[in-house]
């Protein structure tokens, strides 16, 4: 399973990184993107650069994905990106996505399944992906909402967060960490972006520290959400099993199943 | 006891009631215990005996076990007052689903009490079972009480209990006042040396790590100190959410207890608040719930005036 970790550099990054990078005011995209575009090439990798085209002539005119202009999703988009440098010998796909503040009623729910779709790409194709954005364009509390779906953190402004949900190979998605009274919507939020997408959500929670009343009833509405859906937790402690059964969720229109 | 003894004219299964019965030794016990299943069994009642397990067998020497009597093991809930309502609804859920008569003996395990405090709140939970049966089904429990006890036990028995049994003969309780607010024994203070430490939003973790580092000295680790983390992160965000943004907990250790004190500026309004299982589809409500089948023994006092103290005690091993 990938191991989350935060990074201190670009350096550490590794193939199958979903790395979410908190920008300062003072950093240059461009800049940023030259050292990106070295680093791949030094690691024989293929890199595309998603965000707004930037100006006529610029050196990284080819490799930029612009997300207005695209025919198809950006997830449809790498996904080709990666089976070609596939095809071209490489030997994998780098991506850096310049994430930009959209429509502020959209933002969150949009971004979150935007980043839960690339942190599958990411874990499943083994590329690397580096969302990176910058602090001066988002609120603090969106960029740790968007920290929570990235395994890995980099730089000196890296977003905390209580818990996080990552993909876990095949297997399922995992959570690590807290999720309480502080953080049970967006955890709500999270699983409902994930069963929108599938019906059967896994959830590995071996690594979940600590999982309270408010988290359990965002469980539960998630659950139900949608019709037939299915979230299954692996890895729950005792404790936590017990208080799902004592908070009354251990009944059958609750489509949720807790397994050690 | 200024209990005066005017026969009541309740007729059995016409709204909830609420008996106490005074005995002295265990033949007085098992007399009146057994003319009231009798009673029961006459009239086409079930009953459901929920006593101590010496008391079980004295009776189940004289009426064994059958569809309509049923001893059942309190030894889960019997030290732990919070959670008994819950367990009064269970017991009986079965008959009334049936639409049968249903009568209950209950009786506390008074003389093996773990200490005061489980004492008084199990006296509490006498007074508010009127409360919590006051607008549900029709059921009739004898609380058999050993006037051996001594003490201020029987006074405060007859407080909760709006009848009294004498001589056979169900009695009004007079010093039982359906309008008057309980009255509660004061805590006891915090015995030193104690910690403290202020809470407010985004302190959860660090409080769990205060209640650990104090678990963690008295040998209290495990599933034991995860439930404790979950019940106390329960009380906490309710300080957080309705108490007023903030918080004091306070722990120390007492008597082979760990003791975890929460004091904010909210009102609990509802005495009942947490004692009675919640709606798989209900939304919020399940803190105080998970509260009370969490902690060994939960104390609630709260007023408008003075806000709201819990104390979660959890027994510490060995």
């Amino acid at each position: 399973m990938r191991a989350p970790r935060t990074l201190t550099t670009l350096d550490e990054v590794d193939t199958g990184d979903h790395v979410c990078q908190v920008l300062d005011r003072t950093e240059d995209v461009i800049d940023r993107s030259r050292a990106f575009v070295a680093d791949g090439a030094l690691h024989g990798d293929k890199v595309v650069i998603v965000g707004p085209a930037l100006q006529g002539g610029s050196e990284f005119a080819q490799l930029v994905l612009d997300p207005a202009r695209l025919d198809v999703s950006l997830l449809a988009a790498v996904r080709r990106e990666a089976a070609n440098a596939g095809r071209e010998g490489f030997r994998s796909l780098r991506v850096l996505h310049h994430v930009r503040p959209g429509c502020p009623a959209k933002q969150t729910g949009e971004l979150l399944r935007s980043e839960l779709e690339l942190e599958e790409f990411a874990a499943d194709t083994g590329s690397l992906v580096v969302c990176a954005y910058s602090g001066a364009g988002w609120d603090p509390s969106t960029l740790e909402q968007i920290a929570c779906v990235h395994p890995h953190h980099l730089g000196s402004r890296a977003a905390s967060t209580a818990f996080r949900v990552y993909r876990a190979g095949q297997r399922g998605w995992a959570v690590d960490g807290i999720v309480d009274s502080d953080g049970a919507v967006l955890f709500g939020t999270v699983l409902c972006t994930l069963l929108a997408r599938t019906a059967t959500v896994r959830l590995l929670c071996h690594a979940l520290e600590f999982f309270d009343a408010a988290g359990m009833s965002a469980l539960a509405d998630a659950a139900r959400h949608l019709p037939d859906r299915k979230v299954i937790l692996e890895g729950t402690n005792e404790t936590v099993r017990l208080a799902w059964e004592l908070s009354g969720f251990a009944v059958p229109d609750i489509p949720v199943v807790m397994a050690p | 006891m200024t209990a005066s003894l005017q026969p009541v004219t309740t007729a059995p299964g016409s709204g909830y009631r609420h008996e106490l019965y005074p005995y002295a030794g265990g033949d007085e016990f098992v007399q009146g215990a057994l003319r009231f299943i009798q009673d029961a069994l006459e009239g086409g009642e079930a009953v459901v005996v929920a006593v101590p397990q010496d008391k079980a067998s004295m009776l189940r020497a004289e009426i064994r076990e059958d569809e309509a009597v049923r001893y059942v093991d309190t030894s889960r809930v019997a030290h732990r007052p919070g959670r008994l309502i819950d367990a009064w609804q269970g017991w009986i859920r079965k008959h009334v689903e049936e639409g049968r008569p249903v009568r209950g003996i209950g009786e506390s395990p008074w003389d093996q009490v773990r200490s005061p405090a489980e004492a008084a709140e199990l006296h509490y939970h006498e007074w508010l079972l009127n409360k919590a049966f006051a607008e549900g089904p029709a059921w009739w429990l004898l609380c058999p009480y050993n006037v051996a006890h001594g003490g201020s036990g029987l006074r405060d028995m007859a407080r909760c209990h709006p009848e009294m049994r004498k001589d056979g003969r169900t009695m009004p309780c007079g010093d039982y006042d359906p309008q008057a607010s309980y009255a509660f024994v004061p805590l006891t203070r915090p015995c030193d040396p104690y910690e403290e430490f202020t809470y407010t939003g985004g302190d959860l973790p660090a409080l769990r790590g205060k209640i650990t580092a104090c678990a963690e000295e008295h040998g209290l680790s495990g599933r034991r100190l995860r439930e404790l983390h979950l019940a106390a992160t329960e009380v906490a965000t309710n300080s957080i959410r309705h108490g007023g943004g903030h918080g004091v907990l306070r722990t120390w250790s007492e008597d082979g207890r760990l003791v975890c004190e929460f004091r904010d500026g909210g009102y609990i309004e509802d005495p009942l608040s947490g004692r009675v299982r919640p709606n798989p589809r209900q939304i919020g409500g399940r803190g105080l719930w998970l509260v009370h089948q969490l902690a060994d023994l939960v104390e609630i006092r709260s007023s408008p005036d003075e806000g709201t103290t819990v104390r979660l005690h959890t027994e510490l091993p060995g």
